[in-house]
């Protein structure tokens, strides 16, 4: 018989993405499908149901309220919408209806799983919850299928925020606190109160999270030493397994995409076919960059928007677009979320010295304003004012350009303060970007640094943080695959500082390309969903087998 | 008893021993009308003396520029000069083949320098030579190996640089070894004191001052400095009779032995070892700050074109240049021009238009003989030219070269004109340094190196004499100064831009977006710069655009003519006359030693000329001396949020 497995969320692409956790629920449903399982997204519709049509299901009443269930169907995985109550909200993860959204989620959660025949859903062996917001859900699922062959709970922590959960939303998600039931800690069964698990993990969401599920899943080895263990403690940390993300970006696939999308306009421009990547860059820089559509680039919360184009001045529109490069030169980019995590502030302070040594590179920073950012997005609008020659700040999502900006880009900059993983790493690898990393999290598994691995290394390490080792290793390494994409050694030897990499130059002039090469193959061989799907399915069957032991035991 | 009545006569006996060393020098590229006056009034004059006085045991320094000088100006001098040597009981010092200083210079141009400098003098004088010269008297520690290697065994330095050293008083009054590497070379010290009597007081003073010096330790007096000071700082006559005189009572006076340092070694030997620093006369180590090399830091033109210097030796090496190079290299080396003391020196624009001259002569034979520019009509180089530690940027065409200089608003320092016979520096300007002696009421030294394409933007009542004489704030702008980013390098183009500021009152400024792309056509022969204004606020701004250029178009070395200029055709005026016109485009220049050079812009502004001046100390007394043509384009633009004004200026020759 087919397995079954729910996945439970807060985000899913392409129905509702706010961050990258979105991609990671879609994209290992859909290679587990492949894989033999039968495979379903849960998730709060966000007020966005109605757009995505799809099946209504049913409805269900509990004490919380009436939810109604639809069903969409994409590349083999069902997706489960969850409307009725908060859960209509549009602001995904607005602090003001944040709580009532996870109780009603839970509830309705443990209602399906209930009555999932009636809904014409699968009966799941496994559950993955992802992150803190399905921690409630999953202690509802748990409760709710005590004692009658329950399903293995998988906890996946992307980025652990240390919530704290308090007795009265355990309460109004009706969970007493004097419920008795398993834990597993060390390998061994307890029985324990709610009350005992809160206060034994401190209110701490994760960790609550950690000591109710069967396995807890994370995003890599790094994160799982340096930040889970804290949190957890040892005992709990011994049940955490790593499934590393993957992308479903894929080269070929990359340049196929973009070329059918500006295919007519790329032509006209360069006058070759197919381009190559000096000439996609010189496309994106003088001419996509500042042609975006209109709508784009879109920033979801209408407030936000309206701030940021208050404060907006040449080179960014009026309506956030923003104008072309006028020159051609060595393209960084980087990604993200403006949060501090992301450290695009030490971006912002390296720049200027890049520009001074390297005053033909060119910045694309494509950024997803968020709140609590703002003071970001102020310096990064600064930045772009200051620097017109050199620096554009694209401050929402420009799918339009986004792609494309990655097959033009020479380096890829990812100054994150921490990062579990570091998805960004992996597109910008995809498409044959090195990068200049912060060596912390998943990206020193993910990145490969060119100090120790020569020609098969994927980008430069940085301490987090510091604004001035950041500058440099992007000159360098801006400066290495210019010379090395343009031939002009002379010219651009003299701005690399690293012994390496110069000596990699003189060596093969084309280095840069090989260094390429060593991006793209570096994803395709260990970073894809499918090998995310292999990881995860693995831990699905351990804990089954650790489950089916235990109830035997009983 | 009988004992000691000898030792007192032979005390007696032991006369003062005297060195008299003459320096004889001309720097490359002096006036020749100043040149001739010196021939005449001085050489003239101390030749016949020496034809005179041959039986003394005088010293002689001729220096490699005058040398060639006279063998090229005066050939007949020169055969006298010769034969009067020849005949005479002269000790003739060698030295650097151009006078240079060799503290400045990297150690194979010491060596030649030292090499070349022995082998002219023995060649046009017919004389072999033991001791050397040394510029300045600038001391180099690092020179023995080097002196040795060419065959010197002695240099002259002052007294000064023993005392610095730690050297005690009986040693500063003999001959002393110095060593370096395992090498060593003999040092004579130039006494200090008899420098301020001889030739300004009475024979008698000079006299009883030598007199005091004890022969019977092995004491000597050595006066060692400038020939000129007979018949060129001193008038004609009265030294021509004072030296006389003095040479007649040398000549008999039977307590004084006059000796050459050859002389004195062989009789005296040397009183020990010594270590020496870097130093040279008083003087000199005054205004110096202690090191001759401060020079360049305290002078950028100096350190440009020392800089030039080791940017062309790079460039000879690297294209296996031809001896004649070489030459012109060397001759770029004489020291007058990269430093300031009591004469003009730096501040002199013939002696830094001759280096250029050189340096580029040098290059363009270097270039031919590389073929540099084969199947390009450009090289764009990007390099710390100056060693500040920021880059500048060179763009060289077989007939001329530009040197940008981002960190200082994006300016050209340098426009190196490489038409045969006309090999100068456009931009060979001086700026004014507040140079301690000028005192207060001094005009205002200058805030920025007057050199070409600077950006200011004007407040509106500023005038022309604002600009020129520097009057605080009147540029409300931050972009004179700014550090601009190399935007783009491309084949032929450079592109440099910057984000200024432009302060209408402390609290408020507008953002101005300055791009200007250098391109430089026509072989070299058209430098183009375009413009590009942008006005980066949501705001209007109504501004003063201005684009300042200062230019010294070459200067005749055979007179004193200036050049002149025309205002869009109105009329020639004299380099001398400040003009404002409010409304014109094109600034032609025109001078007696140079081609014509068109200053153009695409759009009519309001365009001002003015000489620039600088005031400097001489050997006779402040001096303001012509530097170059300052040229500023005004724009009056009013600019829509986001709006640009272009224009573009046009250097063509």
């Amino acid at each position: 018989m087919r397995q079954a497995v729910w996945m439970i969320t807060f985000e899913a692409a392409p129905l509702v993405k706010v961050g990258g956790l979105a991609e990671v629920p879609s994209s290992l449903a859909e290679e587990l499908s492949k894989r033999g399982w039968d495979s379903v997204v849960v998730l709060p519709a966000h007020g966005e149901a109605d757009r995505h049509g799809g099946v209504q299901l049913g409805e269900l009443s509990a004490r919380q309220g009436t939810f109604r269930f639809s069903r969409v169907e994409l590349r083999r995985v069902h997706y489960v919408l969850v409307s009725g109550g908060a859960l209509d909200d549009p602001r995904v993860y607005a602090e003001e209806v944040l709580p009532s959204k996870v109780v009603q989620f839970a509830v309705a959660i443990a209602e399906a799983l209930g009555k999932a025949e009636l809904l014409g859903l699968p009966k799941p062996s496994v559950v993955h919850f992802h992150d803190w917001h399905s921690v409630i859900p999953l202690l509802k699922v748990k409760q709710a299928t005590e004692g009658w062959g329950r399903p293995a709970l998988i906890f996946h922590v992307h980025l652990a925020v240390r919530r704290k959960l308090g007795e009265e939303l355990l309460e109004a998600a009706g969970l007493p606190l004097d419920w008795e039931h398993d834990v597993v800690v060390g390998g061994s069964r307890r029985r324990m109160t709610l009350g005992e698990a809160l206060r034994a993990s401190s209110g701490i969401a994760e960790r609550l999270g950690a000591l109710e599920a069967d396995r807890v899943v994370t995003v890599s080895r790094s994160y799982m030493v340096n930040e889970l263990s804290t949190l957890l403690g040892s005992e709990l940390a011994g049940k955490a397994r790593v499934v590393y993300n993957g992308t479903n970006w894929r080269y070929q696939e990359l340049i196929d995409e973009v070329l059918a999308q500006h295919g007519d306009k790329l032509r006209a421009l360069t006058g070759e076919w197919p381009p190559n990547r000096r000439s996609l860059r010189r496309y994106f820089l003088l001419n996509a960059l500042g042609a975006m559509p209109q709508g784009e680039p879109k920033v979801p919360d209408a407030k936000l928007y309206e701030k940021l184009r208050e404060i907006a001045a040449p080179p960014v529109r009026d309506d956030l677009r923003v104008e072309s490069f006028e020159r051609d030169g060595p393209l960084v980019i980087a990604t993200g979320r403006l949060a501090r995590q992301k450290g695009f502030d030490v971006l912002a302070e390296a720049i200027p010295h890049v520009v001074k040594e390297l005053g033909t590179v060119r910045f694309v920073l494509m950024v997803l304003p968020v709140w609590g950012g703002e003071d970001y997005a102020y310096q990064l609008m600064e930045l772009a004012r200051e620097y017109p020659g050199n620096v554009r700040v694209v401050f929402g999502a420009a799918p339009s350009i986004y792609k494309l900006a990655h097959l033009s880009a020479d380096v890829f900059a990812a100054p994150s303060r921490w990062e579990p993983f570091g998805i960004m790493a992996l597109e910008a690898m995809a498409a044959g970007v090195p990068l200049v990393a912060s060596k912390v999290g998943g990206l020193t598994e993910t990145v490969a640094d060119i100090r120790e691995h020569g020609y098969e290394g994927t980008g430069y390490f940085v301490e987090p943080g510091d604004p001035y080792e950041l500058a440099d290793r992007i000159r360098d390494l801006a400066a290495f695959m210019e010379a090395s994409s343009s031939g002009a050694l002379e010219r651009y030897l003299g701005k690399i500082s690293d012994e390496q990499l110069r000596r990699m130059l003189e060596e093969l002039p084309d280095s840069g390309e090989i260094i390429r090469k060593s991006c793209i193959e570096r994803v395709e061989k260990m970073f894809t969903w499918e090998r995310s799907a292999e990881l995860a399915e693995a831990v699905y069957l351990e804990a089954l087998r650790e489950l089916e032991g235990l109830q035997q035991r009983a | 008893m009988r004992f000691y009545k000898v030792a007192n006569w032979i005390m007696a006996m032991a006369k003062s021993i005297f060195i008299f060393a003459l320096h004889f020098h001309q720097p490359v590229g002096q006036s020749l009308l100043v040149l001739d006056r010196i021939q005449r009034n001085s050489y003239e004059m101390l030749l016949s003396l020496l034809e005179r006085y041959k039986h003394l045991r005088l010293t002689l320094h001729f220096s490699g520029p005058l040398l060639r000088y006279w063998r090229d100006r005066y050939p007949e001098f020169l055969e006298r000069l010769r034969s009067v040597i020849q005949s005479s009981r002269f000790e003739v010092l060698g030295g650097t083949y151009t006078e240079s200083p060799l503290i400045l210079l990297p150690p194979e141009d010491k060596l030649e320098q030292l090499r070349r400098g022995r082998q002219l003098v023995e060649g046009l004088l017919g004389v072999s030579v033991r001791g050397a010269w040394l510029p300045e008297r600038v001391w180099d520690p690092t020179l023995p190996p080097l002196l040795e290697e060419t065959g010197y065994q002695y240099v002259l330095l002052d007294d000064e640089v023993g005392y610095r050293s730690g050297l005690p008083r009986e040693y500063v009054r003999r001959a002393v070894l110095v060593e370096y590497s395992g090498r060593k070379a003999g040092v004579l010290f130039i006494d200090g004191p008899i420098r301020y009597i001889l030739p300004w007081r009475s024979h008698e003073e000079v006299l009883s001052y030598i007199r005091s010096f004890d022969g019977a330790r092995g004491e000597y007096v050595l006066w060692g400095s400038d020939a000129e000071k007979f018949g060129e700082w001193w008038e004609r006559d009265k030294a021509e009779r004072w030296l006389s005189l003095f040479f007649y009572y040398l000549d008999g006076a039977r307590d004084i032995e006059l000796l050459t340092p050859s002389d004195y070694i062989r009789r005296y030997g040397y009183a020990g070892l010594a270590y020496l620093g870097p130093w040279s006369y008083d003087k000199m180590n005054e205004w110096s700050g202690g090191y001759f090399p401060n020079f360049l830091r305290k002078y950028r033109e100096s350190n440009n074109m020392h800089k030039r210097l080791m940017f062309t030796r790079d460039k000879l090496l690297r294209l296996g240049a031809p001896a004649e190079a070489w030459e012109e290299y060397y001759l770029a080396q004489c020291n007058d021009a990269y430093w300031h003391g009591l004469f003009g020196g730096t501040y002199i624009p013939l002696l830094r238009q001759a280096v250029y001259e050189h340096a580029i002569r040098a290059e363009k034979l270097a270039e031919k003989e590389g073929g540099y520019y084969l199947g390009r009509k450009l090289v764009i180089r990007e390099l710390d030219f100056d060693a500040d530690g920021s880059n500048e940027i060179v763009m060289e065409a077989p007939l001329a070269s530009v040197f940008l200089k981002p960190s200082d608003g994006g300016t050209v320092f340098e426009l190196d004109i490489k038409a045969d016979g006309f090999e100068h520096n456009l931009v060979n300007t001086m700026s004014r340094y507040p140079e301690p002696y000028l005192g207060e009421g001094a005009p205002r030294p200058d805030w920025y190196r007057r050199v070409s394409f600077r950006e200011h933007i004007w407040r509106r009542e500023a005038r022309l004499d604002d600009w020129v004489e520097n009057t605080p704030f009147v540029d409300s702008s931050d972009l004179a100064l700014a550090s601009y980013i190399v935007e783009y390098i491309g084949e032929d183009e450079v592109c440099l831009s910057r984000v200024g500021r432009n302060w209408f009152s402390p609290t408020s400024f507008v953002r101005v977006y300055v791009v200007k792309v250098f391109r430089l056509e026509d072989l070299g022969r058209t430098l183009r710069v375009k413009y590009k204004w942008r006005n980066m606020e949501k705001v209007f701004a109504d501004l003063r655009l201005s684009v300042e250029l200062s230019l010294s178009p070459r200067l005749p070395y055979d007179s004193e003519a200036l050049p002149t200029y025309e205002v869009d055709g109105a009329g020639e005026r004299p380099a001398t006359e400040r003009f404002s016109s409010p409304w014109a485009r094109v600034v032609v220049l025109r001078s007696q030693a140079a081609p014509r050079v068109v200053v153009e812009s695409s759009k009519h502004g309001e365009v001002w000329v003015s000489p620039l001046y600088t005031w400097f100390r001489t050997e006779k007394g402040l001096r303001s001396e012509y530097q170059g043509l300052g040229i500023v384009y005004n724009y009056n633009v009013a600019l829509n949020p986001g709006e640009a004004f272009e224009t573009e200026i046009r250097v063509s020759w």
